[in-house]
């Protein structure tokens, strides 16, 4: 066995390797030689086989000739002694045997074998025998034999040869390989123990191999640098494994190396202090007896990374809070993260683990305040909702009605518009405005127009479906917004139940107002398909129903131009005033006691470049809705009063009566202001008068009453304009400084033919005269009329049977041609 | 295995070799023509000529040798008997024959079948073959006995 193994190491070894190989490379030259002998063999075979037939024919061609057996012999005595002949024989057809005399005894012809190739019957003789025939006709057999001996020995001589000369080749060749082997053997024997030496972590010395070979010095070379290399990199991981160890041991979360079973591998001195234990115990225990749950590293995901297990790699790293148990049994919170090795040895698990409890005080402390704040944080957000909310809702509706205001009707607008689209339905839009809010606004002050909003807003809501929207646009303006109707039918029901809802008067305090209501409607899709179209049509209706006696007016493109005009007429009425397009006409007044022309009352006219001349009840309610009334009666104070003066100065003392709206009433500068006019036109005050209309002084009479006293003071004369058609309180009238009241010519134009008219008119002029006031009828277009005034003992008169209202250059004229003559004496 | 397996082998054939060796055969190396040749006999120095390739005419014909090289014992035998020379002297002998003389050389069968073809289809050639492989065929005729004995 341990001769096998030998062999084996021999042959498996470098040296058995190249010594094989020589051999193994020469044994095939080896035969190669002992071709070239078996080649020269068969030459010398050839040879002698030719020398053997062609002697044979010879001697049987000279024997043939033979006539005499003395020549038989001869011939076979000649061919004997030729050499290489052992047999020369001839046997006769009668069996005569003829024997070369100078051989040993012949062959029986029985026994003679002929040969036909070289040692052929292993008797080193090669027997030939070939037919003659005899000189006298017989035939014969020369039988010779050749002695193959000499031509064997030859061949076996050149075998000799041959075998030396491989013996002498092969030794030669090896000694060679003797000498190269050790050369080779001895370095790399060298490097091998080298080799070892490195795996053993011996390798601190300098590798020293001397050899000419360069692939082995090379090899040594690379081998010396390896083991620099290894030296090196020996030192840097000793020098890690030492920072390594450092911060294992100092570092303050325990680290824990566990293996594939549970077994603890290594534990820190953290992690010894976490959980109680010396380095001793670490052989002594496992991972359940660190954790209370170590089915945690279970569930790390195993192999995410599809690396085989002979690779060394981190796999995935997980973080667990969870309980942890020290040595003495007590329990504490730790976070542990798990991350896993693969190794070619099997997993292992490095641990991380960290005492938290600190930590999970703090925590708690902080779920804590985090809970108060969020707490908080809610509190607060619904408060901040509400009041969103609330300014939401401030936003959106109107804060005295509490009704949508004009944005968010605009939206329910919007909404209600794509409704009706989609659903191919009508809808319609109502504006609505008060009659007279103004009035009760500008006489008794915002509070009681404020509190008329209200009621006004709550009779709406009453009238009307809670689907409607009823918003307040400003003012005294409101819309309703009816989202389905069935037809324009619908929209005037609600219309007519908004007029119907205003028919009641409105009581506040002590007082009451009776508000009228205009509505406008524009229908959807009829009378506009987009949000501002609708209210812009339904706002032009409106201004059409504060003309009609319904109170409320479908929208009509034909109204929308007058609606376009009248918007031209606010900018071109402004113009107007500033640029004196205003013209004033005076209409007489005649004592009807004296006959005598008293005054006139200025009347002004609009001379509208392109409409020609207008009267008043075509601009002064835009001039009053739209605050010119103010500049437009100061025109007409000053224009008046110019004319008055020039009449004076011409001896003409013509009263002059100007008009005063209600809202002059409230302003406390009026009286300064007709100071003013007074001093600068010279006009004395018993020259002037104003009419005031007695709605206007119903809407505040305590302010009218408070401003008329500053003007009677003045002595300014006073006339309450179109009596009968207000609400007049007979109480205030007594105590207004007038000095006249004007009946309304509607009550003195019919008083011929309706009784009820007459009535009135006596009983005005009754009242009038019995409060000490004078009575000025207005309306005059006949003679009977004014016949009956007379009768009717009323004070003045005025009306177109008197005059028309004339311009001051005509008014000249006409004095000189009236039946009535100019009262002289008047100033 | 495998050499265990050669030896065996090699076992098996020297153990039949002895059988191989008593098979002897008495065999006769007979000169044939076709039998329309005509002609019944060659002298020895006839028959010499003819496979040196020189003319021989016999009967009003021109004989032509053919060379039987199926077996090389014949062929040995051949040599020895009718041409007296070596196989390769034989060769160069022809050869010169052929360059110097402008002759024929005598054409050379492998096959015995092949020859026994030639030998019919064209009268005056004249070869020689074993006895036993021309013994049923008459159209072919023996003209004389180059040798007999017995062959291992």
């Amino acid at each position: 066995m341990a001769r096998h193994n030998r062999i084996k190491i021999l042959l498996h070894s470098f040296a058995g390797r190249i010594t094989i190989g020589v051999i193994l490379i020469h044994a095939l030259l080896i035969p190669f030689l002992f071709g070239v002998v078996f080649v020269i063999e068969a030459g010398y075979k050839q040879q002698f086989i030719e020398y053997v037939r062609h002697d044979a024919a010879v001697v049987a061609e000279q024997l043939s000739e033979e006539k005499a057996e003395s020549g038989f012999l001869h011939h076979l005595n000649d061919a004997a002694l030729s050499g290489g002949v052992l047999v020369a024989q001839l046997v006769t057809e009668d069996g005569t045997l003829f024997n070369s005399t100078v051989l040993d005894k012949p062959i029986p012809p029985a026994a003679f074998q002929e040969d036909f190739r070289f040692g052929e019957h292993g008797d080193s003789i090669y027997y030939i025998s070939l037919p003659i025939g005899t000189a006298d006709g017989k035939s014969a057999t020369v039988q010779m034999g050749f002695d193959e001996a000499p031509t064997q020995e030859q061949i076996q001589k050149a075998y000799h040869r041959v075998e030396i000369l491989a013996v002498s080749y092969i030794t030669l060749s090896l000694l060679p390989v003797a000498f190269l082997i050790p050369q080779l053997t001895r370095p790399l024997r060298k490097l091998r123990d080298t080799a070892q030496k490195i795996a053993k972590g011996e390798a601190t010395e300098r590798l020293h191999v001397k050899s000419s070979i360069y692939e082995i010095s090379d090899l040594a070379d690379d081998l010396e640098s390896m083991r620099h290399e290894l030296v090196d990199r020996s030192q840097a991981i000793i020098a890690r494994e030492g920072r390594i160890s450092a911060i294992m041991n100092n570092v303050v979360d325990g680290i824990i190396t566990i293996d594939d079973s549970g077994t603890i591998e290594s534990m820190n001195p953290a992690a010894l202090q976490i959980f109680g234990y010396e380095q001793a115990d670490i052989s002594d225990i496992n991972l359940d007896n660190l954790l209370n749950d170590s089915s945690i590293f279970a569930r790390n995901p195993k192999d995410q990374t599809g690396l085989s297990s002979s690779k060394t790699s981190i796999t995935s790293i997980m973080t667990h809070e969870t309980v942890g148990r020290r040595k003495d049994g007590n329990t504490l919170p730790i976070e542990i993260a798990i991350s896993e090795l693969t190794r070619s040895e099997g997993r292992l698990f490095i641990a991380i683990a960290r005492d938290i409890t600190e930590r999970k005080r703090s925590e708690e402390e902080l779920k804590a305040l985090h809970d108060d704040l969020e707490r908080r944080v809610i509190k607060r957000t619904k408060e901040l909702a509400s009041l969103n909310q609330e300014l939401e809702h401030q936003a959106l509706h109107d804060a005295l009605t509490e009704l949508p205001n004009r944005l968010l009707l605009q939206d329910r607008m919007h909404q209600a518009l794509l409704s009706a689209q989609r659903e191919h339905h009508q809808l319609a839009l109502l504006i609505t405005d008060l009659d007279r809010f103004k009035e009760i606004n500008d006489t008794l002050g915002h509070h009681y127009g404020d509190l008329v909003l209200q009621e006004v807003s709550a009779r709406m809501r009453t009238a009307l479906r809670g689907s409607d929207t009823i918003a307040r646009l400003g003012g005294d303006e409101f819309a309703v917004l009816l989202p389905y109707i069935e037809s324009a039918d619908d929209a005037v029901m609600a219309a007519r139940k908004l007029v119907a809802a205003m028919e009641k008067p409105i009581v506040l305090e002590d007082h009451s107002f009776h508000v009228g209501i205009s509505v406008g409607i524009a229908l959807f899709p009829d009378h506009g398909t987009d949000g501002s179209t609708m209210m812009r049509h339904a706002d032009v209706a409106m201004y059409v129903a504060k003309r009609s006696t319904s109170g409320y007016a479908l929208y009509d493109h034909l109204e929308d131009q007058h609606s376009v005009s009248r918007l031209a007429m606010v900018g071109e009425l402004r113009h107007a005033i500033e640029h004196k397009q205003l013209v004033l006409f005076y209409q007489p007044k005649i004592d009807l006691k004296e006959g005598q022309i008293t005054g006139v009352e200025a009347l002004v006219r609009w001379n509208h470049p392109q409409r020609g001349l207008l009267s008043p009840d075509e601009f002064i309610p835009l001039a009053e809705h739209t605050g010119l009334i103010r500049p437009l009666t100061f025109f007409v104070l000053d224009e008046a009063l110019h004319q008055a003066s020039v009449w004076k100065k011409n001896d003409l003392n013509l009263k002059m009566a100007i008009n005063l709206s209600a809202h002059h009433l409230q302003d406390e500068q009026l009286a300064n202001k007709v100071e003013s006019a007074m001093r600068q036109w010279d006009v004395p005050s018993e020259l002037l008068e104003f009419e005031i209309t007695e709605s206007a002084i119903m809407a505040n009479p305590l302010r009218a009453m408070n401003t008329l006293t500053q003007l009677s003071r003045m002595g300014i004369g006073l006339s309450i304009d179109d009596f009968g058609t207000g609400y007049s309180s007979l109480i205030y009238l007594k105590q207004l400084p007038v000095d006249e009241i004007k009946i309304d010519k509607s009550f003195v134009i019919d008083m011929l033919d309706n009784n009820e008219d007459l009535v009135i008119v006596r009983s005005t002029i009754d009242l009038a005269h019995n409060m000490g006031r004078q009575v000025v009828a207005e309306g005059v277009e006949s003679e009977e009329v004014l016949n009956l005034l007379i009768e009717l003992g009323c004070d003045m008169a005025q009306g177109y049977y008197i005059s028309r209202p004339i311009t001051a250059n005509i008014i000249t004229q006409w004095l000189q041609q009236t039946q009535w003559p100019l009262k002289r004496g008047n100033a | 295995m495998k050499c265990r397996h050669a030896i065996a082998t090699l076992l098996m054939l020297l153990l039949s070799m002895p059988s191989l060796a008593t098979n002897e055969k008495n065999r006769h190396l007979v000169l044939v023509t076709d039998s329309a040749t005509g002609i019944t006999a060659l002298s020895t120095s006839e028959i010499h000529k003819l496979f040196l390739g020189l003319p021989i005419e016999k009967g009003g014909h021109s004989l032509e040798a053919a060379i039987n090289h199926s077996d090389p014992f014949l062929y040995e035998i051949f040599l020895q008997k009718i041409v007296y020379m070596s196989s390769i002297s034989y060769d160069r002998h022809l050869l010169s024959n052929v360059i110097q003389l402008g002759g024929r050389r005598p054409q050379v069968f492998n096959n015995t079948q092949s020859l026994i073809t030639a030998l019919k289809q064209k009268p005056g050639t004249v070869s020689v073959l074993w006895e036993n492989d021309i013994r049923t065929r008459s159209d072919l005729t023996i003209i004389g006995e180059i040798w007999h004995g017995t062959i291992e």
